[in-house]
């Protein structure tokens, strides 16, 4: 299943070496990132709990999106009324791995 | 092994005599074997550079191969560039790289140099001392350091070939084309292409004679913008070790946007 996240410079550099995934700069200090797939659960889970990684799990793309997504895509049209399914749809529209 | 030599029976059982092919079998190696890095100023200026580390390659009879990494830059020292009356242009400093070129993708792209180019006078570039299985080579130019553009079009060739020096065009160096970033560098790279909405598939292999990983589609300008069996067979053709089990798939950002990956390998691993 793909995980979605919002990662900043140290974690964009420790995602595991061959890891499939696909990242979109959005500042020089965040990343959009869509892992396709993680080669272990033991690399999800290391990952996941560096510093500076905001997961966007499926299951709350119905709820608001949180602030620093709001922020992060403002440029790609996402306003506080956006849930993270909504804001992420219109990051789809420039960036076409964001999709589930 | 053969304990008698074969019959005529024999050797007619078996279609090896009479096929030229060599076929190869699956090959295991690390997962996602390639990143890559896609960016560029907008439409026909945005590229991929792919880079990935060597790879030992494991064959069923557990012999191995080894794929190198993409090759190292080559060189460019401040005496291969030079000027030659020509053209109408004030005193300028223009910045220079240069590269191998195979299958339309930029590999072995070198350093800058700069040369303060006198009022009307055109930029050369010396040719890199020729490299077996490429295919020529490619000369990036701008008027600022780290901001050269690819230069094919005014009446540069793309490639240039081995043994051909480059001579700025008497209408001066072209911006039309992809502009360098640090991510080319130690990279192969395919160029001119489209930014989003455009995803691009991209079929690599080893070429086992060549000694080298190349990338199908061929061609500057040049990718796939749906999975492409004739392109995956290129990939797929004797003497290659395809490198990857499909397509990969490498999602373009807007123009001056960046994106990046991991993308390609996983057959059997």
């Amino acid at each position: 299943m793909k995980c979605f996240y919002l990662a900043g410079p140290a974690a964009m550099a420790a995602i595991p070496a061959g890891t499939h995934h696909h990242a979109l700069s959005l500042t020089p200090n965040l990343s959009f990132v869509v892992v396709e797939a993680w080669l272990t659960h033991a690399d999800q889970d290391a990952w996941e709990a560096l510093p500076g990684s905001l997961e966007l799990p499926v299951w709350t793309w119905m709820q608001p999106a949180p602030p620093t997504l709001v922020s992060a895509l403002a440029g790609y049209g996402v306003t506080v009324a956006d849930t993270t399914g909504q804001a992420i749809r219109k990051l789809r529209a420039s960036w076409p791995a964001a999709r589930s | 092994m053969l304990i008698a030599d074969p019959t005529l029976e024999d050797m007619l059982a078996l279609s090896t005599p009479f096929n030229s092919q060599s076929s190869i079998l699956p090959i295991p190696f690390g997962a996602s074997l390639f990143s890559y890095a896609a960016g560029g100023i907008g439409t026909g200026q945005m590229f991929v550079a792919f880079t990935w580390s060597s790879q030992t390659l494991r064959f069923p009879d557990a012999s191995t191969l080894t794929l190198p990494a993409p090759p190292a830059g080559l060189s460019l020292v401040a005496g291969d560039l030079g000027q030659t009356a020509g053209g109408t242009r004030g005193a300028v400093t223009l910045w220079a790289r240069r590269g191998l070129v195979k299958d339309g993708h930029v590999y072995a792209l070198s350093g800058e140099q700069s040369k303060a180019v006198s009022i009307n006078n055109l930029l050369t570039v010396a040719a890199p001392a020729s490299v077996p299985g490429y295919d020529g080579w490619c000369v990036m130019v701008g008027s600022a350091s780290n901001a050269e553009f690819l230069q094919e079009s005014g009446g540069t060739q793309y490639p240039i070939p081995f043994g051909t020096n480059y001579t700025e065009p008497t209408a001066h160096f072209q911006s039309a084309a992809a502009q360098y970033t640090s991510a080319w560098l130690n990279a192969v790279v395919a160029v001119d292409l489209n930014p989003n909405p455009t995803s691009y598939y991209w079929y690599p292999f080893f070429d086992v004679a060549l000694g080298f990983a190349r990338l199908a589609p061929f061609g500057d300008a040049v990718g796939d913008t749906a999975p492409s069996m004739a392109d995956a067979n290129i990939a797929w053709q004797d003497g290659r070790i395809a490198l990857s089990n499909g397509g990969m798939l490498t999602p373009m950002p807007n123009g001056g946007a960046t994106g990046s990956g991991n993308v390609g390998g996983s057959r059997l691993t």
